[in-house]
């Protein structure tokens, strides 16, 4: 395990009942890679997600981003530290509108406590009114960066999935994580838009200069995009390399598709 | 240091003898909560309703069967029934007949189940996987309704009628029990029992269970769906008839409603005992809630002020309190195997796109109205000046308007102000709050402890009303950070009967129940405070308006809708709550504060469980993720009733009885959630729409068509967005 590595999970393990859906999970990702994770269904990619961004605490194990273990830090702090992730099925706010979504996500880029916030904001204090006029106006830009201007003020429960796919990729921009953890981004939307999403991922890594975790079943899509890719088969890392190397890892075909095609054959 | 003197040392087997029949007689009390809890239990794990309108069919079934027996009928004040048509004279004044015990009980079991079917055809089938805050504003309203038409047609006044049960007292051995205590354990147990194996080796039963976990499924198995959940509306409803019956003669025969709703905390404690699920275990839990109330309030607590609070007459409601919450945040295993927790806060707000237009239209057509035009072309400056003139109206009635209206106003303040404290907690943050009217009693009693007994000034004490119930609230607020949706409604509504029946019915607290004058030497004192009670409403309302838009608000919003995409983006859900409930608690703080003061006189009737059901029912036809939903519920709530009752002559319950409906109506014809006030005004619910609970596992999905051109648009977008990243870059 390299020691300084940007962000480095060791030993992660992880119980549900009798069900080891992580068993001493290790890897590292250097600063500003794309990692894509890959696994059959059950392989725990969701639940690692959910370990490292703090959804479930793990039995044994650490996560380190840059040096520091973030194994304890309740989840809400992660995104502090520089976590950004998005969920499996695009779990926005279906009551707001698309521009209040984003301005939300900007909540860790507003100084100041919640209870001095709260009195700030009964208050119509000036710093209040300051801080809510540039939020407004960046979320506004990012809108409309995102080609989102003429939803920006529709209600997220009307919304198609890709837009709201958009709009979720509109409030990592906002969150401006270093760390940025995708579930699947391509689920839900159709073929045509996910050969559209690679570029977009690329456009918004550059835009970051961030470091990308991606969970994708889209086989051309990751090993498209991704520099390393790490896949996993029943809670274990089963291999870890270039998109070329893990398309000619026998376990990895095995574990995926039985051995009856490669990869090479799904990708083309 | 205390010391317990008693007067006569209990010999070792005196005491053993005592314990035991601390043990019996709470037997005894558990036996009537258990009973019940057990129709609360069955409609549960029936349809996942939890029914707050338990009490109310149980005490229809108490009033037709004593209305109806031939025994107790002679002994009645009023034995006719009173139908009568709001604002006539025209009134129908039928008896009902009189018969045999046996007979008697029929009629009841027969209306109770007629009833328990009506309220499911009509209300809860259109409500089959609805958000919880519209299951509970529902039942709810199903409460209000039920209670003010039969008080309207039963009569409001207390009744004492013979026992069902001959009274018959037993001492075997040193222990005492009645007749009673013998009867309501068996029925009770037998109940359970036949109910248990029901649901576990008949057809029907088994149907039942199906249908609970997935409607869709048992109807593609063939299930009736419909037919089943009548079938258990119907039994749950008789059940909870025949439990009023046996209730009343428990209590020598007082026929109340008051008392009958009361017992809706311990049964649905009991129910919880059994996770809502099990009919056994709700049987024992509410046995278990008798014996721990009975044995706390029989300890000697130590002189003093523990033994003050402890003994108080409301202790039972206290210990049933402790009970629940301790149960709820534990939440041991073996109660609640197998209970789905909520995942979301069960709080849907629905605001649509069009909505939002429609209220900025109906704003601007409003702008575009009348002489005023020309001044408020420009709807900013214009508002104010608009606000500036109704402030000036209402700042005017004390001066021209007899004092009867400083004193209807002055409640038409409270009410706003306490729609408002429920804005903030439920439709912002989306945590079920069924004690608001618990935390303006804190703020009320603050004012008379600090004005009345301390004789401090008013401004000093105003803003004390709402920083008291601060804390109050924020430690009520706990059990949020670990319950949602309907568990913690149960918390906050154990909250609600301990603060109604123990906490302001202390002795301490009788004899400081008035404020000081505002004004020394003024004749009527509704006035001033009706101007502080508007000044204060104007604050906060302000107040509230400017937190709407900063991120405080939104991080409330982000909570409701999706507390893990909140904590994903930075927000530490257990203080936004916290501090929700703290915002909310001091705004209901000062509501209570600014009502002592208008009404001089605090009294404890005026802060129950009911009244804020009632706010909540209120609140929901207001629209309650908006801020004007706290000037509407004023009107709606109180400003009309009070303009119509005089008018409504027989029928004193009119106006509450169409606002219970009308909460129930838009839950039902507003299935995505409870939506604004501006939005169903301007925009008639749209049939489509209710078949959205149809598919309510995919609540949203768009039809085929509309998915089609769906699918193009999100390519188009695609495109766009990558070409205009692409290009910013560039």
């Amino acid at each position: 395990m390299p020691e300084g590595a940007y962000f480095a999970i060791t030993g992660v393990s992880l119980r549900f009942g009798g069900l080891q859906v992580l068993d001493d999970v290790a890897f590292s990702v250097e600063r500003g890679e794309i990692v894509g994770l890959i696994g059959p269904n059950g392989a725990g990619k969701t639940t690692l997600f959910d370990v490292v961004s703090g959804f479930h605490k793990p039995r044994q194990g650490r996560i380190l981003l840059e040096g520091v273990d973030l194994v304890d830090e309740p989840a809400y702090r992660r995104a502090w530290l520089g976590l950004g992730r998005t969920f499996q099925t695009a779990r926005l706010f279906p009551n707001e509108t698309v521009v209040d979504i984003v301005k939300t996500a900007c909540h860790r880029r507003m100084a100041g406590g919640a209870v001095r916030g709260l009195l700030a904001g009964l208050l119509g204090t000036a710093g209040s009114v300051k801080a809510e006029r540039e939020v407004t106006e960046r979320a506004e830009t990012l809108v409309e960066r995102l080609g989102l201007a003429d939803y920006a003020n529709k209600v997220a429960s009307e919304l198609s999935y890709g837009t709201l796919r958009l709009t979720e990729l509109a409030t990592i921009l906002a969150m401006e994580p270093e760390l940025v953890l995708l579930d699947e981004p391509s689920s839900g939307i159709a073929q045509r838009e996910t050969e559209a999403l690679g570029p977009l991922l690329l456009e918004l890594r550059r835009d970051l200069g961030a470091t990308f975790l991606l969970i994708e079943h889209d086989m051309p899509l990751i090993m498209g995009i991704s520099d390393r890719i790490v896949a996993l088969a029943a809670g274990q890392v089963l291999a870890e390399g270039s998109p070329a190397e893990i398309q000619a890892n026998d376990d990895v075909v095995e574990a995926y598709l039985g051995g009856a095609f490669t990869l090479e054959e799904v990708v083309a | 240091m205390t010391k317990v003197t008693h007067v006569r040392q209990p010999t070792r087997g005196g005491r053993r003898l005592f314990w035991t029949n601390v043990v019996v007689s709470g037997l005894a009390a558990g036996a009537i909560y258990a009973l019940y809890g057990l129709g609360i239990t069955l409609i549960y794990k029936s349809t996942r309703v939890p029914n707050f309108a338990h009490g109310a069919i149980g005490a229809v079934g108490a009033y037709v069967f004593y209305k109806s027996w031939d025994v107790a009928r002679p002994k009645l004040h009023v034995a006719a029934l009173h139908f009568q048509l709001p604002f006539t004279h025209l009134s129908w004044n039928p008896r009902l007949p009189a018969l045999p015990l046996v007979g008697a009980l029929l009629l009841a079991l027969v209306v109770t189940a007629l009833l328990g079917v009506l309220v499911d055809r009509l209300f809860m089938r259109h409500l089959v996987g609805a958000p919880t805050i519209s299951l509970i504003v529902a039942t709810a309203g199903l409460l209000i309704l039920i209670t003010d038409l039969s008080i309207d047609i039963f009569n409001e006044f207390e009744e004492t009628v013979p026992t069902v049960v001959p009274q018959g007292f037993h001492n075997a051995g040193g222990i005492r029990f009645t007749n009673d205590d013998v009867v309501i354990a068996l029925v009770a147990i037998g109940i359970a029992i036949a109910a248990t194996l029901f649901f576990r080796y008949t057809n029907l039963g088994i149907a039942i269970r199906a249908t609970a976990d997935s409607r869709e499924t048992s109807r593609l198995l063939g299930i009736n769906a419909g037919a089943v959940s009548s079938f258990a509306w119907a039994v749950g409803s008789m059940m909870s008839g025949v439990a009023g019956i046996l209730i009343v003669s428990r209590l020598s025969g007082q026929l109340s409603f008051i008392t009958l709703l009361a017992l809706i905390l311990p049964g649905f404690t009991a129910s919880m005992f059994g996770g809502f699920t099990s009919l056994i275990g709700t049987f024992l839990g509410g046995l278990a809630l008798g014996v721990v109330q009975n044995l706390f309030t029989s300890y000697h607590w130590p002189r003093g002020t523990l033994s003050d609070l402890f003994s108080a007459a409301g202790a039972p409601t206290f210990v049933a309190f402790l009970v629940v919450i301790v149960v709820l945040m534990t939440r041991p295993k073996f109660i609640f195997k197998g209970v789905r927790v909520d995942e979301d806060s069960g709080v849907g707000i629905g605001r649509t796109t069009t909505g939002l237009q429609l209220e900025d239209r109906a704003r601007r057509s409003l702008d575009r109205q009348g002489a005023l035009h020309l001044m408020l072309a420009d709807w900013t400056v214009g508002r104010w000046i608009l606000a500036a003139f109704a402030l000036a109206a209402l700042m005017a009635v004390p001066v021209y308007a007899v004092p009867y209206w400083s004193g209807v106003l002055g409640d038409a303040v409270f009410f706003a102000l306490i729609a408002l404290s429920l804005v903030v907690l439920i439709g912002w943050t989306g945590q079920i709050n069924l004690a608001p009217l618990a935390f303006a009693g804190v703020g009320a009693w603050t004012a008379t402890v600090l004005s009345g007994t301390a004789h401090w000034p008013f401004a000093v004490v105003i803003p004390l009303t709402g920083l008291v119930a601060i804390p109050i609230a924020v430690v009520v607020g706990i059990p949020a950070l670990r319950l949602r949706g309907f568990f913690l409604a149960l918390a906050t509504m154990a909250f609600a009967f301990a603060a109604e029946q123990w906490l302001f019915t202390q002795s301490w607290l009788a004899s400081r129940n008035k404020v000081d004058p505002m004004v020394p030497n003024h004749g009527d004192l509704s006035q001033p405070a009706y101007l502080m009670g508007l000044v204060v409403a104007g604050c906060v309302f302000v107040g509230v308006r400017n937190l709407s838009r900063t991120r405080v608000s939104r991080a409330f919003r982000a909570i409701r809708d999706s507390e893990n995409t909140a904590i994903a983006m930075g927000i530490n859900p257990m203080r936004y709550k916290l501090l929700a409930f703290a915002l909310s608690g001091g705004i209901a703080g000062l509501a209570g504060g600014c009502a002592a003061y208008l009404h001089t006189t605090v009294v404890a009737g005026n802060f129950t469980f009911i009244g804020s059901l009632n706010f909540l029912v209120l609140i929901v036809i207001a629209g309650l993720g908006f801020i004007a939903g706290g000037v509407i519920t004023a009107l709606v709530g109180w400003i009309i009733p009070a303009l119509l009752l005089g008018h409504a002559a027989g029928v004193n319950n009119g106006p509450y009885i169409l606002v219970a409906f009308l909460a129930i109506r838009t839950v039902i014809d507003y299935p995505n959630g409870l939506a604004g006030f501006w939005t169903r005004l301007l925009r008639p619910f749209d049939a489509g729409e209710r078949v959205a609970w149809a598919s309510a596992g995919d609540e949203g999905a768009p039809a085929p068509a509309a998915a089609v051109a769906e699918a193009e648009a999100d390519e188009r977008d695609f495109e766009a967005a990558v070409q205009s990243l692409e290009s910013a870059h560039a």
